[in-house]
């Protein structure tokens, strides 16, 4: 018999210490936003030398390179990076097929706890979102670490559009969904990047979705429409299931690798360290502290 | 080689296991419901139309095609196959009962010895086939290999005969059998005493018939009146309209109601300007009993010349009164005198019946035990109390044949002369009681029919169908014409040879004969059912052994199936495999 799927905080205290050993790849990047402690694209007050500039009247003495004065008698101005605050939206996919199954229910939250805590620990600024349909809900702080958040019920079938996410600009856009539904609506990802946005998509996935083991005559239940569909299911229609659904990622690789998206597909079966060590890891999705 | 099935019904039956192998196959209830979230992924491998999903599962089901590939084994091997052996000989008798009782049975007869022989064909590599009928008149209908052709004599087959012992004919079957074969009788009722190794087929039932039993027609000088006996051969109450038509004339229906063996008589007379009629009634399922036709008698009348003697004083003139149809001549050819002689006078012209004149009384009374011979004359006739005198002897010449004997002495005498015959009574009636005596009256009056009925002249008469008769014609004046019209008026005619007129037979079915030679008529006759015994059904049953035959005939002309074994090994090979297919897999 299957399991139940973990409660939430039973899902954010198993996430903790996967938080300490990996992170969400947040360095190496110049951001921009309020104050924080990450390097910045603008000047800021920050120790680290960002350029030179003539000087200006008014300018603060202090800032006045002294040395650069002594070798070419002019006056001239450092400029220190500025530090930035890191601005990071977490966008859930809330239909019933992430959370039809238990494993892909715990491993879905696990993805957006790791992803908040990850974000926390870096002192970045996180919204957290679920969406499903039109229906958009900002996950707060408290009912996110008190495990009180659940998705919106009923589920709505139908594509999700990340265009009603209201995405800050220059933020990093993290969205966590099985991406079950049809690529080349270019829009989808698109949202991902506008507004100097960059993206990373985490695809939630069970072996009952990409290896079932379905055969003879089954009777096949939508999970999100309800849809019924009788069919018989021998090794062949197997087959073409199986190069049916590679090719689905496979478009979707290529529409993420399109917008400058990391797509990383994540198992639901295992745990998270470990089902963080397939594409997750290898395209940078997720990085270790050390 | 030929392939026959012992039992083809089970293996018939066992095909029915296919439409029900495919009804579970298409109702099969899927094993699990599965929730999946890439309904969507399967919806892009959906074929072209929903409506070939049935026969997608058709196609690709090999646990469907090993059950179905059991189901024909399974059909097989009950069907219990068998190889006929190429020299495989068989030889098959079929009696059938040529009785009238037949009639309301007779297509089922014939349609159940059809599916029989065809059966029985499957069961040797060669059949021979003969066909015969009970009534040893009908002959052989069919000799051969052809099945076909034996189905085409039986279709032939009308059976109309009256009551008649089946057995000489099943016996002559039993002798026509070789080393292999079977005797089949068919019949509507069983026999009782079946002669052993002959196999019934019995397809007859007790219906209810009523139905014409008798008739007698009197000719009361200047009327002539029918009367008819109906029969209630059933076993529950039957009413009946019936109605008279003769010619112009016909009675308005009347009802009778009969009881179960009753007998009804009707009556009524003949209409003086008509001579042919016929009585009708309800029709049954035996319809040879429910007409009856009607011809108003009109016997040949003979011509008398009689000697005027002392001697015939006293005798003649009551014996003609009692004679009928008859006509006195007194001179030319009569066809009849009676007359006298003197001893020793034998030239005489014949046809006669001569009495002994004693010229002087005798005096001795004949002594010795009467004797009479073996002769249709005198058959059946007691002459205790004959008393003659006579003084006179009397020789006996070759062509005599002496009826009467008293000690040695002949008293009468039949001489033959040509076609003509006389009788001599060699005693003088004056010195006898013999007028007085019945067996001498009976006697002359049977001689006299004998007259009658050789005399060659026209007749009206009633007949019963199949009656043997003989009829006076002119052996060498030509074949004689029958014209028969029965009941529909149909007419058939046929040419009979003018030597076969002795031993004529009437037709089966009841009708209006007319006979005629060169144009000249020699009789009308009104052909009636008669046979109440073949009228009465309450013995008909249906009986089948045949089957029990061809057991035995298939162990004899044929071998089992060789491959038995290798069909039972690859059923168990199939079923095994379909049952491991289907099973629930475990992980």
């Amino acid at each position: 018999m299957e399991r139940p799927p973990s409660t939430l905080l039973e899902i954010r205290q198993r996430t903790l210490p996967v938080a300490k050993r990996l992170r969400l790849p947040l360095g190496g990047r110049i951001w921009r936003g309020q104050s924080g402690n990450w390097a910045g694209a603008e000047t800021g007050s920050s120790i680290d030398f960002h350029d030179h500039r003539p000087y200006l009247p008014g300018d603060d003495p202090r800032h006045i390179n002294w040395p650069a004065f002594a070798r070419s008698g002019a006056y001239s101005m450092k400029l220190y990076r500025e530090e930035v605050s890191p601005q990071i939206d977490l966008a859930l996919d809330a239909s019933a097929s992430m959370f039809f199954e238990p494993a892909k229910h715990d491993r879905s939250w696990e993805l957006l706890y790791f992803c908040r805590e990850s974000c926390l620990q870096a002192g970045a600024s996180v919204r957290t979102y679920s969406f499903h349909g039109d229906k958009i809900r900002e996950l707060g702080h408290e009912e996110l670490t008190a495990g009180t958040a659940s998705p919106p019920r009923p589920p709505v079938a139908g594509t999700p559009s990340l265009a009603l996410v209201p995405w800050r600009p220059n933020s990093l856009r993290i969205v966590i969904s099985d991406w079950l539904f049809p690529p080349g609506n270019s829009v989808a990802l698109s949202h991902l990047t506008r507004g100097h946005g960059r993206g990373i998509a985490f695809a939630v996935h069970s072996r009952s979705e990409s290896d079932p083991d379905w055969e003879g005559h089954l009777s096949f239940l939508d999970c999100e429409g309800g849809t019924r569909q009788r069919r018989f299911v021998d090794a062949d229609l197997m087959a073409r299931y199986r190069r049916n659904y590679a090719r689905h990622f496979g478009q979707w690789d290529d529409e993420a690798r399109r917008h400058g998206i990391l797509f990383a597909r994540v198992p639901a079966e295992g745990t998270l360290i470990e089902a963080f060590q397939g594409e997750p890891i290898q395209r940078g999705a997720v990085e270790s502290w050390a | 080689m030929g392939l026959t099935f012992v039992n083809l019904a089970a293996g018939l039956w066992a095909l029915l296991g296919i439409p029900v192998i495919l009804l579970i196959h298409f109702l099969q209830k899927e094993r699990r419901e599965v929730v999946t979230s890439t309904l969507f992924l399967l919806e892009n491998l959906q074929r072209e139309s929903k409506h070939g999903i049935r026969f997608d599962r058709l196609r690709n089901s090999l646990p469907l095609w090993l059950q179905i590939l059991a189901v024909l084994l399974l059909a097989w091997l009950l069907s219990e196959p068998r190889w006929i052996r190429p020299d495989s000989f068989q030889r098959i008798v079929v009696v059938l009962d040529s009785s009238a009782s037949m009639t309301p049975f007779r297509d089922d007869v014939i349609g159940t010895l059809d599916r029989r022989l065809s059966r029985t064909a499957r069961t040797s590599a060669r059949t021979d086939w003969i066909l015969l009928e009970t009534d040893p008149r009908r002959g052989t209908l069919y000799s051969g290999d052809d099945l076909d052709a034996m189905r085409a004599a039986m279709e032939n087959w009308i059976p109309r005969s009256g009551s008649h012992d089946p057995i000489p004919a099943i016996n002559r079957a039993r002798s026509l059998l070789r080393r292999d074969g079977d005797v089949i009788f068919a019949s509507d009722r069983p026999l009782p005493d079946l002669p052993s190794g002959v196999h019934l087929l019995a397809a007859g039932s007790p219906i209810e018939n009523c139905g014409f039993a008798g008739l007698s027609i009197e000719d009361e000088g200047d009327r002539t009146t029918w009367r008819a006996l109906v029969r209630n051969y059933g076993n529950h109450p039957q009413t009946r309209e019936w109605r008279a038509v003769f010619g112009e004339h016909a009675t308005s229906p009347q009802t009778i109601r009969l009881d179960p063996g009753q007998t009804v008589a009707l009556s009524g007379e003949f209409p003086p300007d008509a001579d042919e009629g016929f009585l009708t009634m309800t029709p049954d399922r035996f319809s040879l009993d429910d007409w009856l036709p009607l011809l108003r008698p009109r016997p040949k009348e003979i011509s008398i010349s009689v000697e005027e003697h002392p001697a015939l004083d006293g005798f003649t003139g009551p014996f003609l009164r009692s004679l009928p149809h008859w006509r006195p001549v007194a001179s030319g050819r009569p066809d009849l005198r009676l007359a006298t002689r003197l001893p020793g006078q034998n030239d005489l012209p014949h046809p006669a019946v001569y009495f002994l004149t004693e010229t002087t009384p005798p005096e001795r009374l004949l002594s010795g035990p009467i004797l009479a011979e073996n002769h249709p004359l005198t058959r059946d006739l007691n002459w205790d109390g004959l008393l003659v005198q006579t003084g006179s002897d009397v020789s006996v010449g070759p062509d005599d044949r002496v009826l009467l004997w008293q000690g040695d002495r002949p008293l009468i005498l039949l001489r033959q002369s040509g076609s003509s015959r006389s009788l001599f009574c060699n005693f003088d009636l004056r010195y006898s009681n013999a007028a007085r005596l019945p067996a001498f009256v009976v006697l002359l009056h049977r001689f006299t029919d004998q007259i009658r009925e050789t005399k060659i002249d026209f007749e009206q008469r009633m007949l019963e169908t199949n009656q043997t008769f003989a009829l006076a014609a002119d052996p060498l004046g030509g074949d004689l014409t029958f014209r028969f019209r029965d009941r529909s008026n149909n007419l058939t005619e046929q040419t009979i040879p003018a030597h076969r007129a002795p031993l004529l037979t009437a037709p089966g079915d009841p009708g209006f004969l007319e006979i005629h030679q060169n144009n000249r008529p020699l009789l009308r006759a009104a052909v009636h059912f008669a046979d109440t015994r073949e009228a009465d059904f309450r013995a008909a049953a249906t009986e089948d052994n045949i089957a029990a035959s061809t057991a035995a005939r298939l162990q004899r002309n044929t071998t089992a199936d060789f491959l038995t074994p290798l069909w039972l090994l690859l059923l168990a090979t199939t079923l095994l495999v379909s049952w491991r297919l289907t099973s629930p897999h475990t992980s």
